[in-house]
């Protein structure tokens, strides 16, 4: 079938550590980055584009230094938290589009369990109306989880349901942090962190950091590797709208529609998703906000194992960031990452999608208790 | 250090008192949350500040129980979003039990500064007996 394509994923990596005494950040870069270069078939030679945000250094300056990335002709810095990285996939393409680059590079890497995370940025202005309270990033979270509870009637085992999925897949994924099988009990009797959320509804925090290459369609048919097909992008920002914050919808009720309608696809065209899961609600408010499944409906939706590799919605087939890695606390790299997996075939043979065709990526920043950027990216396949 | 921020010194002044007071765009009568400068809905700089009842509802809320930083060892303690009578969701403290709340249940503003004279809402059960 023919599409249209603005560019391709041609390489992919993810660092296969989840927890990195011995390094700088920049140096975990350079490796997410080399590896990702090296996978297309690539070299540093060849970047001409160049995505980050909140790496060490002014903007992307002192990285694109320490590459030793001397031709660039495009340079994006955008910040959205954990869904920077699908924000720039769909930069790239735009980019790669309108011919400003060929080969833009996507590049993520932070050491929180080790001492070297990135720095946050200044401080917003909502700072001291916020700031206060003792607000956890799980607590955002909860309040959000509390509001959906109380609209939809959704449950804590519905919200189980999510990581017992998540843990099925982590148990064929050896770079893992969590590979342990968990069941809808062990998640409820799991100790309250920020009440309704409990621990194992709760993502991993890890070091590592992962990379993406971008390439035009001229350089795409020059490269050895499957390369995965960028059909369509959306993304936005959702905010506590002067004091009318709407807790229960995520920003891919805006990014989704209009990721689908860029590729000419709908939610029962997609084989694979890959969802941002900071927490089990960002999940289940995502799928309702995507269409997979009515709004308030999300709960029974996830029963029943849907979102199982076997099940009628494969997701986060690595374990996701609920068992698998969310490095620097940034999930959008690592989703994105496997979506690519999926699409090339190359996921664990226990977990890959028979001729998985079309994948949804979705990634989150921020908090949904707040503030957010959302990004949604429709991918497909050779075949596709 | 932080410059100057005239609209949160106004805020914090009205509290001082026992009011709560936001600024109302007189442009196009545009409740704001938080207070700005200029009215986010149609851009005006006319804004009047006026006093609100302390009156809401819990909007949604979570018993935290991992404080971090000075919240620490003080577990568990209740964070909510209060929907104020006149509209806006704030994000406060609620001084009650965790199980005598629910989404829906009436609080009213007790305090609103912490003993440094900082912006601190506190709610709490809108009925003496609750």
């Amino acid at each position: 079938m023919t599409r249209q394509v603005s560019a391709r994923i041609a390489g992919a990596f993810e660092h296969p550590l989840r927890r990195i005494p011995d390094r700088t950040v920049p140096q975990v870069l350079a490796e997410v980055a080399y590896g990702a270069l090296a996978d297309a078939g690539l070299g540093v030679a060849d970047v001409d584009g160049f995505f980050c945000s909140e790496v060490p250094g002014l903007g992307s300056i002192a990285m694109a230094d320490h590459l030793g990335l001397t031709d660039l002709s495009y340079v994006d810095v955008t910040e959205g938290g954990g869904a920077s990285y699908p924000m720039h996939v769909g930069h790239a393409a735009a980019a790669v589009a309108a011919g400003k680059c060929r080969v833009a590079l996507i590049a993520m890497a932070g050491l929180p369990l080790s001492g070297g995370g990135t720095t946050g940025g200044a401080r917003g202005p909502e700072h001291p109306y916020e700031a206060g309270y003792g607000v956890t990033v799980p607590a955002g979270y909860a309040l959000a989880a509390r509001r959906h509870m109380h609209e939809y009637g959704t449950t804590s085992e519905q919200l189980a349901e999510i990581k017992v999925a998540a843990a099925h897949h982590a148990q064929y994924n050896p770079n893992a942090l969590l590979r342990k099988p968990v069941t809808i009990e062990d998640v409820v009797n799991s100790p309250l962190i920020s009440d309704p959320l409990r621990r194992l509804d709760c993502c991993v925090t890890t070091d590592g950091g992962g990379a993406l290459v971008i390439v035009s369609e001229e350089v795409a048919r020059t490269l050895p590797r499957r390369t995965v097909k960028i059909l369509g992008h959306g993304e936005t920002v959702k905010h506590s709208a002067n004091g009318r914050i709407d807790l229960t919808r995520t920003g891919a009720a805006v990014s989704g529609p209009r990721a689908f309608a860029e590729a000419g696809l709908t939610p029962r065209d997609v084989d694979y998703v890959s969802i941002y899961d900071s927490f089990t609600i960002t999940v289940l408010m995502s799928l309702e906000d995507l269409g997979f499944c009515e709004k308030g409906k999300g709960g029974g939706f996830v029963t029943g194992g849907t979102l199982r590799a076997d099940g009628r919605l494969p997701f986060n087939t690595d374990g996701g960031g609920l068992c698998n890695n969310h490095p620097d606390s940034r999930g959008g790299m690592i989703r994105t990452i496997e979506a690519v997996r999926q699409l090339r075939g190359e996921a664990a043979p226990q977990v890959q999608v028979p001729d998985c065709r079309i994948a949804l990526v979705q990634g989150h920043g921020g908090s949904l208790g707040f503030r957010t950027a959302a990004a949604t990216l429709l991918l497909g396949s050779e075949e596709a | 250090m932080t410059p100057h921020d005239p609209v949160l010194a106004r805020l914090e002044e009205g509290l001082a008192e026992g009011r709560l007071e936001l600024p109302r765009c007189a442009g196009c009568g545009t409740l704001l949350w938080y207070p700005r400068a200029r009215c986010p809905h149609c851009m005006s700089d006319a804004l009047a500040w006026e006093a609100l009842s302390g009156s809401g509802t819990v909007h949604s809320y979570t018993v935290n129980h991992r404080g971090q930083g000075e919240y620490a060892g003080r577990e568990p303690f209740v964070i909510a979003y209060v929907e104020l009578a006149e509209g806006p969701r704030v994000l406060s403290h609620v001084d009650a039990e965790p199980d005598s709340l629910r989404v829906g249940t009436p609080v009213r503003l007790g305090r609103g500064l912490d003993r440094e004279g900082r912006l601190h809402l506190r709610f709490e059960h809108a009925e003496e007996n609750a």
